[in-house]
């Protein structure tokens, strides 16, 4: 039985390395995306941080999140939306960022959370 | 269409404002844990009118914590209200 | 209704994990249905078998083992969240060349896709973590 597409939403609000927060979101994006639903990936606060550029996880022995956040195409996550005021309080701009996103204010994440069937924030 | 908003930590820079801030006319927003703080300090003082706050009851007397007299717009619920919140609204988001 | 829940905190370091197994108890009492409780991240360390409370404290692990049993509660633990955090059934142990399992009875383990399969099946879905 063909059923209608739900929208999840995933709000990242983690830094990408302080804890595993930030992939474990990612992961949970990267299963939903298998699912043919629509599938919003939203970066908050300080969850921009995983957006900066110029990231060396190897320092520290962490996989690359960004590189991962790179890959979201593939797995046909197109709608990647970022807090355009979040980037702004942390001194990053839109065009310094590691992946393409969608700049979002206030209005427009109240609307995609109003649209979506779940939300997952972490 | 509303989602009820839980917070559980006292983040007023981060947490509550930006739950604020994306807030719907008829979204709620339900303090739980150490969210319940939040009820003895000046943020949840100035919710606008429109801003329906729930507080965990169990939370909050945990704590030796009482509903502020003057938050006319906060209710206490206990656990079995906090899964009828959840289940009145379309759905719910954790500010954690 | 039916309700998944979405465990991501752990016992003992976060009240989050307790809040969870309180709603569920709740959930269950005011009579919907639990379609499905997951742990996940550190929510994880919920279903170690091993984990020994003092006598005098609120013993988590048994607790949602009880309303598991109880209620025939389909707990799933994240199978990649638990191995990174030694948490492992039988299966697990002996692919892995581990000495011991020690998945605490009542939880099964899988992956993520069981999280998003409920979510989707669902009418809500509840997130408790710190």
């Amino acid at each position: 039985m063909e059923m209608t597409p739900k929208t999840l939403t995933f709000i990242a609000r983690s830094t990408p390395y302080g804890s595993g927060r930030a992939k474990a979101l990612l992961d949970m994006v990267l299963s939903a995306a298998v699912f043919d639903q629509n599938i919003n990936l939203l970066f908050m606060d300080d969850g921009v941080w995983q957006l900066a550029r110029d990231q060396q996880p190897g320092m520290i022995d962490a996989k690359d999140l960004s590189a991962a956040l790179g890959a979201l195409p593939l797995y046909e996550v197109n709608n990647v939306y970022v807090e355009a005021r979040a980037l702004h309080e942390r001194g990053l701009t839109l065009d310094t960022l590691a992946v393409t996103a969608i700049p979002c204010d206030d209005a427009h994440i109240t609307a995609l959370i109003a649209q979506s069937d779940q939300v997952f924030a972490l | 269409m509303s989602t009820l908003h839980i917070i559980n930590k006292q983040l007023p820079a981060q947490g509550l404002s930006a739950c604020l801030r994306v807030m719907r006319p008829g979204d709620a927003i339900l303090l739980i844990e150490d969210g319940v703080y939040l009820c003895a300090t000046e943020p949840i003082a100035a919710l606008p009118d429109t801003v329906h706050c729930h507080v965990l009851q169990e939370d909050l007397q945990a704590r030796g914590l009482a509903l502020p007299v003057a938050a006319d717009n906060c209710q206490m619920v206990n656990y079995t209200g906090f899964v009828t919140l959840v289940c009145s609204h379309s759905r719910s988001l954790g500010w954690c | 209704m039916k309700l998944t829940i979405l465990v991501h905190s752990a016992p003992y370091s976060s009240q989050a994990a307790y809040s969870a197994y309180r709603f569920t108890e709740s959930a269950l009492a005011a009579g919907h249905e639990i379609q499905r409780v997951f742990f996940y991240y550190d929510g994880v360390h919920a279903s170690n078998g091993l984990s020994t409370p003092p006598q005098d404290e609120f013993d988590l692990v048994k607790a949602w083992q009880a309303l598991i049993e109880k209620h025939e509660l389909d707990a799933i633990s994240c199978v990649s969240s638990a191995l990174k955090r030694g948490i492992m059934d039988a299966r697990e142990a002996h692919r892995y060349e581990k000495a011991a399992a020690n998945l605490a009875e009542g939880f099964v383990l899988s992956g993520l896709g069981q999280l998003v399969d409920a979510s989707l099946s669902c009418d809500r879905v509840v997130s408790f973590g710190a």
